[in-house]
């Protein structure tokens, strides 16, 4: 006799997935969960582990460099999907052109999105160098003076750029295939009609790319908020507190003054804020299976 | 009359001759802010060393490959042992258990299917700096801190939810019309999935393994917590090189390049695909 009917044996199936999901995911969320009511340090093993309930939190909520920390998040965020969504789009206009030799140019501008973010980082690092990167001597030529990473006030948007320049193929391949896929006809009449090229990407063009848009945008967001390994690369959150990005600060509480009850708190915190995110991202994409 | 239309005709022409060349001139501006920074860095990694630090950036110099001493130097080949060793048995684990669910995901029928698939795939959206202290600790507490186990056990979790996301849009696209027949001639609903899911979405599956290369490839903050000198992966090692008081740039340069190179080669090898997968499949 069969253990479970033929028509069950989707069980099997999932197990697996469920099986590593529990023990990778699950079980260091609920731990996280513990730990965060919890002030543990292990640098200080004399110091008990003792339940302090919501003092982590509060903790976390009245510091400014927590709130600080949030505001250039937020900002960086912002500003980096903000410019890689214009120009991204941009590109994928002039791209969905007729026009020889389009498909090797496309390739071309995709590489800096297949490139790991620490060789981003160390790219970057190189060329902005203030004695002799070569961005550097070639902004100077033109009689401005900038120090890029290591200015506090130029450090983060520094970030951006360098986000911008990795992410925004990223955007252009997405919005291209987008522009690819829209019916020809409408456009064709709308012409006729004696529509101008700007009138027909405003009220045909946009409207119709809605979804692909929404998507776009929203994945970037969603990748956006995990920025990490970029700004440890280049600042490690410096000057000062300048680029220390909400990640950048949980990993120093973390692992740098080991506050892991703290740091957990400050993770369940980042889960709240990217879960509202994703259901956002599900209610609007609404992907069918 | 058809003189003024043949003029017409011409000067249309030439003002798409000229719209044209803009395109191409502004198509060559976007590629350059692309491409330059990975051509200097290239053509950095094969500079004689004192060029590097030049304050007047040479364009023009007489290749060297002395900087690429540095990989030996550093031993990056165990890194790079260790980089793929990591990659490829995670992303072969991945590759199994999300055909495996996506299977049961697009087929069998059982309540609460679909909102399943999504649960799966919101688990993609969370940010894993969110996990890093529970990781550590509990990885830790099991002794798998700087193991391959520990390491594949990661990657594969990290991949999965994106893999199943992607995996489900391949096998939707074949006819259920197959699996049904077969069924009908005594196949097992299990060995449908052997037999002829599996083969008939080959090329898929080949995708997704890739893509979980290129991730597990280019991971780094869990692998910056969990590995130590055993299991250390190259985008660690690389970042690595900045930490010492004296940094080498040429050697940067060339780590750089070495680090780039596979996902570069991955990624070309995926172009029909590559857009399907970054939009988790949004797009087809």
């Amino acid at each position: 006799m069969k253990l479970v009917s033929e028509k069950n044996s989707y069980i099997f199936f999932l197990l697996p997935v469920f099986g590593i999901m529990a023990l990778v995911a699950i079980y260091p969320l609920c731990y996280e969960l513990y730990l965060s009511f919890r002030s543990y340090n292990p640098l200080r093993p004399w110091y008990p582990r003792e339940f302090v309930g919501f003092g982590n939190y509060l903790d976390a909520l009245s510091k400014p460099r927590v709130w600080y920390s949030l505001k250039i998040t937020f900002y960086f965020i912002g500003a980096a999907v903000g410019i890689e969504f214009i120009f991204g789009m941009g590109i994928a206009l002039l791209f969905s052109r007729e026009l020889k030799g389009k498909s090797f140019f496309r390739t071309l501008i995709m590489l800096p999105l297949t490139l790991t973010p620490v060789v981003v980082g160390l790219i970057w690092k190189y060329l902005l160098h203030d004695t002799f990167g070569v961005v550097t001597y070639i902004w100077r030529h033109f009689g401005w003076s900038t120090e890029w990473y290591g200015d506090p006030v130029m450090a983060l948007p520094t970030i951006i750029f360098m986000d911008v320049w990795q992410w925004t193929p990223f955007v252009f391949l997405i919005l291209l295939a987008g522009l690819l896929s829209l019916p020809k006809e409408p456009f064709e009449s709308a012409k006729i009609d004696g529509a101008s090229e700007l009138q027909s990407f405003w009220h045909m063009t946009l409207p119709l790319l809605k979804p692909i848009i929404v998507i776009a945008i929203l994945l970037r967001l969603v990748d956006a908020i995990k920025i990490f390994d970029t700004i440890w690369i280049l600042t490690k959150g410096g000057p000062g507190h300048a680029t220390e990005v909400y990640n950048i600060h949980i990993y120093l509480e973390g692992f740098r003054y080991y506050n892991m009850g703290y740091a957990a708190a400050l993770g369940i915190i980042l889960l709240i804020i990217s879960l509202v995110i994703a259901f956002g991202f599900i209610k609007l994409v609404k992907l069918e299976i | 009359m058809t003189r003024t239309r043949k003029t017409k005709k011409k000067s249309r022409n030439f003002r798409k001759d000229i719209f044209d060349t803009l395109c191409y001139i502004a198509i060559v501006v976007i590629v350059a802010f692309f491409l330059f920074p990975l051509v200097w860095e290239g053509l950095t990694s094969i500079k004689p060393p004192p060029l590097v630090k030049s304050p007047i950036p040479r364009l023009f110099f007489t290749p060297s490959l002395e900087n690429w001493d540095y990989l030996i130097e550093r031993n990056f080949w165990h890194n790079f042992k260790n980089t793929c060793i990591i990659s490829l048995s995670s992303s072969f684990v991945t590759l199994l258990v999300a055909a495996l669910a996506a299977y049961a995901l697009t087929n069998a029928e059982f309540k609460g299917r679909k909102s399943l698939a999504i649960d799966i795939l919101s688990l993609r959206m969370l940010p894993p700096v969110a996990v890093i202290i529970p990781i550590f600790l509990v990885m830790k507490s099991y002794h798998l801190y700087d193991t391959y186990l520990g390491m594949i056990l990661i990657y594969t979790a990290f991949n999965l939810p994106f893999s199943c996301w992607l995996m489900i849009g391949f096998f939707k696209g074949i006819p259920v019309e197959i699996g049904e027949a077969a069924r009908v001639d005594g196949c097992s609903w299990a060995s449908v999935f052997w037999k002829i899911t599996l083969p008939l979405s080959l090329p898929g599956l080949v995708t997704v393994f890739i893509f979980c290369v290129l991730f597990s490839w280019s991971e780094f903050l869990f692998a910056l917590i969990l590995t130590g000198e055993k299991t250390q992966t190259l985008p660690v090692a690389a970042a690595g090189v900045l930490t010492h008081y004296f940094t080498r740039w040429g050697g940067l340069a060339v780590i750089a390049v070495f680090v780039a190179f596979v996902p570069i080669v991955l990624t070309l090898s995926l172009q029909r695909n590559l857009v399907r997968g970054i939009s988790l499949g949004a797009i087809k």
